[in-house]
């Protein structure tokens, strides 16, 4: 065991360097991705009028274009990536299931209910922004029914399952909205939210998912210990002094919240949550507690690339964000799982 | 009482079966004691009743003392450590990590692991005879290895009270005899015990205190030779004992099943010895 962080655990860079220094690469790469993000759109711009625009200094249209389009772009898909990546440490460990997914709750399923809703009764054309909202309001009602169900002395067992009662339930929902689409490009609205996408999206959209997103990572804070103590099993767990209702509820109500928020701005995104964990564990090990941070920078790295690679036009159509995800994230699961199905045992 | 974890009147109801009902024992430091009854007796359920894992009906249990219910869950996890039933463990980590977790009581969630951590976690480990597992993963190792290394969780804290459920289960004689040697030493050094065994052998030969438990209530309570009598035996278990004595110590091993079951074992009159 190193000096580097209580309770560490053996993973391939361990031998190299500890939990630090990965975030710190993290980081850096979180950073230099995020700027190099901001080059690439319609409008060419060298390196010196994206510093010039950032710090106010160039003429209007360049700036528009860096703060009001692509850095709210940017800064919206590392905080969706982010929370994603969180969520997914976080359920993982407290379910004590690698397959859990933020989408195991119900709440991105739940959130999608309302985006449908919204766009079938034409209101996303008279108020853009009932989108996000009504599909928040469809996530808060998953999110309650999960803090309900959490807050009773129920098992992970009964959490995933009525997670996934929530999940079926919105998605018979969502198919049942489709199912009376009045005129195709509504249909295709419909289709293209739930493939999830940053494009256009502005400071509205941060004002309006930042706070959540905050709030859910907030209520995260501080739940490693607790996630280490579950390797041991809830009955241990709690006898090592966790109080076990209150660390679920925290990261129910975190995840539900964050991720809620996220899936409202840009519709829902698959397999980030899921693969984060997985590579992070491969790297530094399997501890749950050790997940959370690493997680979350390399969440909002994975969306911040996989945006990237949305911007590739093929024929007239852009891909959508979560078809990029999915495309990138199953391949890297598989071989994940293929790697370590030994010590998955 | 000083020096000892006390229970009054312990009533237990799930899902509207009785488990328990009006439970009553204490478990002394610088003693070991024995938790026996047949399966489905309510031996778990009463362990995890103290421990705060389930609620019960009525009754109160006390720390030397102090009401039980009134200390936080920081509180109880710093007196009481618990070694569950097969010890179930999740994700590939090495044991080394799993022993170090029975130290979260003591740390704050920020806090690193001091040097004196460390070398709590080698102590426990070289206490339990598991050091040389310190860097394999837990759920590769046999389940004699893993119950050692399990051990070394639950003592690691140096908790004054030990609960631990069937630790000598799956384990080979030299290991069993092992264990019991381990809650010797601890017992030696004051902490008080309180064991689940089905091993009736080793509960007569370490237990300094036995508590019997019949259909979710006190049958007998005592020392290891007055609850282990052939009446007890025969009501409970419907087993005949075989029992013999070396060097001044008493042995006893179930030697053969009773024919005949006793349809009301334990009555009104029956209560402790």
């Amino acid at each position: 065991m190193s000096e580097t962080g209580f309770l560490q655990e053996a993973g391939i860079l361990q031998k190299y360097f500890g939990k630090n220094m990965l975030l710190f690469f993290l980081v850096i790469f979180m950073i230099a991705l995020g700027f190099l993000s901001l080059f690439i759109g319609t409008v060419p711009l060298a390196p010196s009028d994206i510093i010039l625009a950032l710090m106010g200094q160039s003429d209007q249209a360049v700036e528009i274009i860096v703060t009001q389009l692509r850095l709210p772009r940017v800064l919206l898909g590392m905080m969706v990536g982010a929370s994603l990546g969180l969520s997914g440490a976080a359920l993982q460990g407290l379910l004590r299931n690698p397959l859990a997914d933020p989408g195991i709750i119900g709440v991105s399923a739940s959130a999608g209910v309302g985006a449908v809703v919204a766009i079938h009764f034409g209101l996303s054309h008279v108020f853009p922004l009932s989108v996000p909202l009504l599909s928040m309001a469809g996530a808060l009602i998953a999110t309650f029914i999960l803090m309900f169900i959490s807050l009773r002395d129920s098992s992970v067992l009964t959490l995933i399952l009525v997670g996934i009662g929530i999940s079926s339930l919105a998605t018979a929902l969502i198919s049942l909205v489709m199912n009376f689409a009045e005129n195709p490009s509504s249909l295709q609205d419909m289709i293209m939210w739930l493939l999830g996408s940053l494009e256009n999206r502005t400071v509205t959209d941060i004002q309006l998912a930042a706070p959540f997103m905050i709030a859910g990572w907030l209520l995260m804070w501080g739940v490693h210990q607790g996630l280490n103590a579950c390797s041991l099993g809830d009955d241990t767990a709690q006898t090592l002094g966790i109080n076990l209702k209150f660390l679920r509820l925290r990261i129910i109500l975190g995840s539900a919240v964050s991720v809620g928020a996220a899936v409202s701005v840009c519709g829902s995104i698959g397999f980030v949550g899921l693969v984060v964990p997985h590579i992070i564990r491969g790297l530094i090990g399997h501890s749950p507690g050790q997940l959370l941070l690493p997680s979350a920078f390399l969440g909002a790295i994975i969306l911040t690339l996989a945006d990237l690679f949305t911007r590739i036009n093929i024929g007239n159509q852009q891909l959508q964000l979560g078809v990029v995800t999915a495309f990138v994230g199953a391949p890297l699961f598989l071989y994940i799982i293929f790697k370590t199905r030994g010590a998955m045992r | 009482m000083k020096d000892a974890l006390e229970v009054k009147n312990i009533s237990v109801t799930m899902e509207g079966h009785q488990i328990l009902q009006d439970v009553s024992f204490h478990v002394k430091r610088g003693e070991i004691t024995g938790l026996i009854g047949p399966n489905g007796a309510g031996k778990t359920t009463l362990l995890k009743a103290v421990l705060g894992l389930i609620k019960f009906k009525s009754g109160s249990s006390f720390l030397d003392g102090k009401d039980l219910s009134d200390l936080s869950l920081k509180e109880r996890a710093k007196n009481i450590s618990y070694l569950a039933q097969g010890s179930p463990v999740h994700w590939a980590l090495t044991a080394e990590y799993m022993v170090s977790l029975g130290l979260i009581a003591d740390h704050d969630p920020w806090q690193k692991m001091a040097k004196k951590d460390h070398d709590a976690v080698r102590a426990a480990m070289e206490i339990t005879d598991s050091l040389h597992l310190a860097g394999r993963i837990t759920n590769s190792l046999s389940g004699g290895e893993k119950s050692c290394v399990m051990l070394a969780r639950a003592i690691v804290s140096g908790a004054p009270y030990l609960f631990a459920d069937e630790p000598a289960a799956s384990l080979d004689p030299y290991h069993q005899l092992q264990v019991m040697d381990i809650l010797t030493d601890l017992k030696q050094q004051n902490h008080g015990i309180l064991i689940i065994l089905h091993d009736l052998a080793l509960a007569q030969r370490y237990c300094d205190n036995i508590i019997l438990l019949h259909e979710g209530k006190l049958a007998a309570a005592g020392t290891a030779d007055s609850v282990l009598s052939d009446e007890n035996l025969s009501r409970s278990y419907h087993i005949h004992a075989a029992r013999w004595q070396e060097k001044g110590d008493n042995f006893l091993i179930p030697h053969k099943r009773l024919k005949e079951k006793l349809s009301h074992p334990f009555g009104s009159g029956m209560k402790s010895t």
